[in-house]
């Protein structure tokens, strides 16, 4: 109950001081449409720079960077809107529109049909969005464990029982949902290539064999770091080394 | 899933497509022939081609094609529109040499979709008629053929300086000292560079005689060409070519009994095939002048162009029918001449204009008309304004170019213009067409910042906020157990006691019998019966009457006689009070009564929590 408390000041006291970052974002989008896409771009950059962030502040900063034709960064946005609010329509269409232009065409394997629904249930909220539904099932699941409880009448005690258990079905999954948003919101391991071409090479040394080119706004995996090096592997399962600085982590 | 979906969805739509549309594309020839036969090959197609290429007709020689021609009609039964169009390209061919010859299909082109035709099998069968003179027959001393003097041909253009797509007329004269006895054109030139219309009329041609260089020449008219220049510079005319018989004057020679027996002519005239080539043309073709050219020109060159239109009908209900007739004429490349583009109003519903020729290929050139209907099926009620029509050509004559419009149309259709009419279901649907693809617009409403890196799942927030419940319940749990214990301890005691208060208050009332106070003895009784009920019982003593208490025996499992004596003493005292009688043996008796009551009821319960 502190915490909360605690909790609502600090909401109170970062309101109070938000006006700086809102003005920025006003400018941006009148920049925005103006048509100014590169000076937007800056000043959405600003707000995200203070510390701040938001699914639509990425969405309007991806949009600037497409607007300006830098798609891997426009890319790298989107993904990280849709991270934070994973179920957002125009997100998802922009970035499908961003994706449709770059270079590279990666094939993903297409999913099962369960796997596809799975997903396509916990791509339903965020991890915030599952949280707070799981604490509301958990709730209703308690008070329906208490009906059951001190209930007397038979009929009563026979559908708070079984409404209980669905309760508690859609709380384990809820929770379970969560977790995996969040798995996903917190994953580091996942970088869009934002240099026009990169080599990936056979191992981090300047030297080694080119093993295959990638272009701007690709999406890699990154499954080790040695220095300046990481090594990455594509959605197709090719894996190489490029620099750290030819990509950017989501 | 989906894209199983999609391709089921695929399927059933090119099913419908090809249903709808079948490209039918033929070619027909005879299928034998002699050698030296000219026959035709058609290649006929049912849809505008946009690009068609004719195979290689290797083995016959082609004399001319191709000619091409089209026909459209579109028939409305019950509001459904069908459209035959048919368009065919015919070549003209010889055949050069005996045996069989296949010729591959030709290919069109139909809104990118590529089609071949049917191939064509000819048999070509020895040359039956007119066989080549025997060449021992001829002597060598002899004239083989006429000279360049004697027989020539001479083309000549109307106009030599013409401007991009100007009629000229290209005449094919035979000029001829000897005698020719028939004459065919052998091959056509290709006029490279040029629309071509034959004016050649039917029939056999007028000769007259000419002097030329101070020889006398009969002439004759072979051919009459209008060509429509379709680039500016210079353009060559290729010559044609003339098979012409002439009959040569021979010597007289010594003639064998045989020869004159067959009727031999003992003047030896020969006929001489020989093949004669016109002189070549060249053009000069300027383009057209670029200044003052107004903006709906559309390339049409010519003179005493007239545009008239009329509607049929311009007063109709919604889904009615009614034609608007444009009809363009004058001295022209008119097979060129391009629909009319309209600026319809939407909610008219206009259909592929039905084109009708009235070309006429006269030897001063080609002139006529074209009229164009188009359908037009009001949707809506309303006005339909149609505006005028701007057709636009280039007079050579007058150098300028020259405007002729259309008068504006009003449509009055019954109604009301929001309101579709009344059979707007067979009305057309499109889908909408995506031009291009871009990204949506940002989000101008205020945006809801929050610290980077926050999540709520997995904060301290989220995990009190998910303990909270937890502590609720149990909380409540706590509380309610206390609750029930507090309340089940009371009234184990009231249970425990209640005899105990009964016997107390039944020996007060017997105080009271002793002393004969009626009232209170009946009070105390009262008092008794019940307080033990309500005590043992656990009800209420506010609650407490009859018919509670027969419940809650019942749901005690008191036995039905049980009950009913409590009942029955309950009553009894109450009656009692005003009974008439001796007073003293009725208190007497309602005591015994109410004690045996208790007493049993007492040993009942109590053997019943014993059993359990």
């Amino acid at each position: 109950m502190k915490h909360l408390i605690l909790l609502i000041f600090l909401f109170a006291f970062f309101d109070a001081h938000t006006t700086q970052p809102h003005t920025l974002i006003e400018q941006a989008n009148e920049a925005y449409s103006r048509s100014e896409y590169s000076f937007a771009a800056e000043l959405y950059q600003q707000v995200i720079e203070q510390g701040w962030e938001s699914a639509d502040l990425y969405y309007n900063l991806g949009n600037a960077y497409f607007k300006i034709n830098r798609l891997g960064k426009a890319i790298l946005n989107y993904e990280r809107a849709l991270r934070l609010r994973p179920n957002d329509e125009d997100i998802q269409y922009n970035l499908h529109v961003a994706r449709n232009r770059i270079v590279d065409r990666i094939e993903k394997r297409p999913l099962l049909f369960y796997e596809k629904w799975w997903r396509n249930a916990y791509m339903m909220q965020s991890a915030t969005g599952w949280g707070i539904t799981g604490i509301v099932f958990l709730t209703l699941f308690l008070l329906l464990t208490s009906f059951f409880l001190f209930s007397r009448t038979r009929g009563i005690k026979k559908i708070s029982f079984y409404t209980a258990l669905l309760f508690l079905i859609f709380t384990a999954l809820s929770l379970i949902f969560a977790q995996k948003q969040y798995n996903r919101l917190t994953a580091d391991d996942q970088a869009i290539i934002l240099s026009p071409r990169v080599a990936a090479k056979s191992s981090p040394t300047v030297q080694s064999p080119d093993l295959f080119l990638m272009h701007e706004g690709t999406k890699v995996q990154i499954r080790n770091t040695l220095g300046e090096w990481v090594e990455i592997r594509l959605p197709d399962g090719n894996v190489g080394w490029i620099k750290k600085e030819t990509l950017e982590v989501i | 899933m989906q894209r199983i979906f999609g391709i089921f969805i695929l399927i059933f739509i090119t099913a419908g497509f090809s249903h709808a549309g079948d490209i039918e594309f033929t070619a027909s020839a005879p299928a034998s022939v002699a050698v030296g036969e000219r026959f035709r090959i058609t290649y006929q197609v049912n849809s505008r081609p946009s690009d068609f290429s004719a195979p290689s007709f290797a083995g016959f020689r082609t004399l001319s094609g191709p000619s091409q021609s089209s026909s459209t009609s579109v028939q409305i039964i019950n509001n459904q529109t069908t459209r035959v169009e048919s368009f065919s390209y015919t070549y003209e061919l010889e055949a050069t040499a005996e045996g069989q010859f296949t010729i591959p299909p030709a290919r069109v082109n139909i809104d990118g979709q590529n089609y071949q035709s049917n191939s064509v099998t000819i048999t070509v069968t020895a040359a039956t008629a007119t066989p080549p003179p025997a060449p021992d027959r001829q002597q060598e001393a002899l004239q083989t053929e006429a000279s360049a003097r004697d027989l020539f041909i001479r083309a000549s253009a109307s106009n030599t300086n013409p401007f991009q797509g100007e009629q000229v007329i290209v005449t094919y004269e035979i000029f001829t000292r000897v005698s020719v006895s028939q004459y065919s054109v052998d091959k056509l030139p290709s006029y490279r560079g040029f629309w071509s219309e034959n004016l050649t009329a039917p029939g056999q041609p007028q000769t007259r005689t000419q002097v030329v260089d101070g020889e006398t020449y009969r002439v004759a008219e072979i051919r009459r060409v209008a060509l429509f220049p379709q680039r500016s510079g210079e353009l060559t005319i290729e010559p044609l070519e003339v098979e012409a018989v002439v009959n040569l004057p021979g010597q007289r020679r010594r003639q064998s009994l045989f020869d004159e027996f067959f009727g031999g002519s003992p003047f030896d005239q020969r006929s001489v095939r020989q093949i004669i080539k016109s002189n070549t043309l060249r053009l000069n073709v300027k383009p057209l002048p670029v200044q003052n050219r107004p903006a709906a020109f559309t390339g049409m060159v010519g003179t005493d162009f007239e545009i008239s239109a009329h509607i049929t009908n311009k007063e109709l209900n919604p889904n009615d029918a009614t034609n608007l007739r444009v009809t363009i004429s004058g001295k022209g490349n008119m097979r060129m001449l391009e629909k009319p583009d309209f600026n319809f109003p939407a909610n008219l519903e206009v259909f592929d204009p039905n084109v009708a020729d009235n070309i006429r290929n006269t030897t001063s050139g080609v002139s006529g008309s074209r009229t164009f209907e188009y359908l037009m099926i009001p949707r809506t009620g309303g006005e339909f304004v149609i505006p005028p029509f701007q057709f636009v050509y280039f007079d050579p004559s007058r150098q300028q170019y020259i405007t002729r419009n259309t008068p504006e149309f009003t449509l009055q259709v019954s109604g009301d213009p929001s309101q579709p009419g009344t059979a707007a279901g067979t009305a057309r649907q499109e889908d909408i067409r995506q031009l291009t693809t871009d990204i949506r617009f940002i989000r101008t409403h205020p945006i809801n910042l929050i610290p980077k890196g926050t999540v709520f799942y997995g904060s301290r927030l989220f995990y009190i906020l998910t303990a909270l419940p937890f502590m609720l319940f149990s909380f409540f749990l706590v509380y309610w157990r206390n609750h029930i214990k507090l309340q089940s301890n009371q009234q184990l005691l009231r249970n425990k006691r209640a005899e105990k208060i009964a016997r107390k208050r039944l020996k007060k009332a017997r105080t009271f019998m002793d002393k004969k106070s009626e009232n209170d003895f009946y009070d105390e009784i009262f008092k008794a019966l019940w307080g033990y009920l309500s005590d043992k019982l656990s009800i209420p003593v506010s609650i407490l009457n009859k018919d509670t208490v027969s419940g809650a025996f019942k749901s005690q499992k008191v036995p039905q006689e049980l009950s009913k004596s409590f009942l029955d003493t309950l009553n009894e005292t109450e009656f009692a009070r005003f009974a008439p009688g001796e007073k003293e043996d009725k208190m007497t008796e309602i005591y015994q009564k109410a004690l045996q009551t208790i007493i049993t009821i007492e040993k009942d319960l109590r053997s019943k929590k014993n059993g359990k």
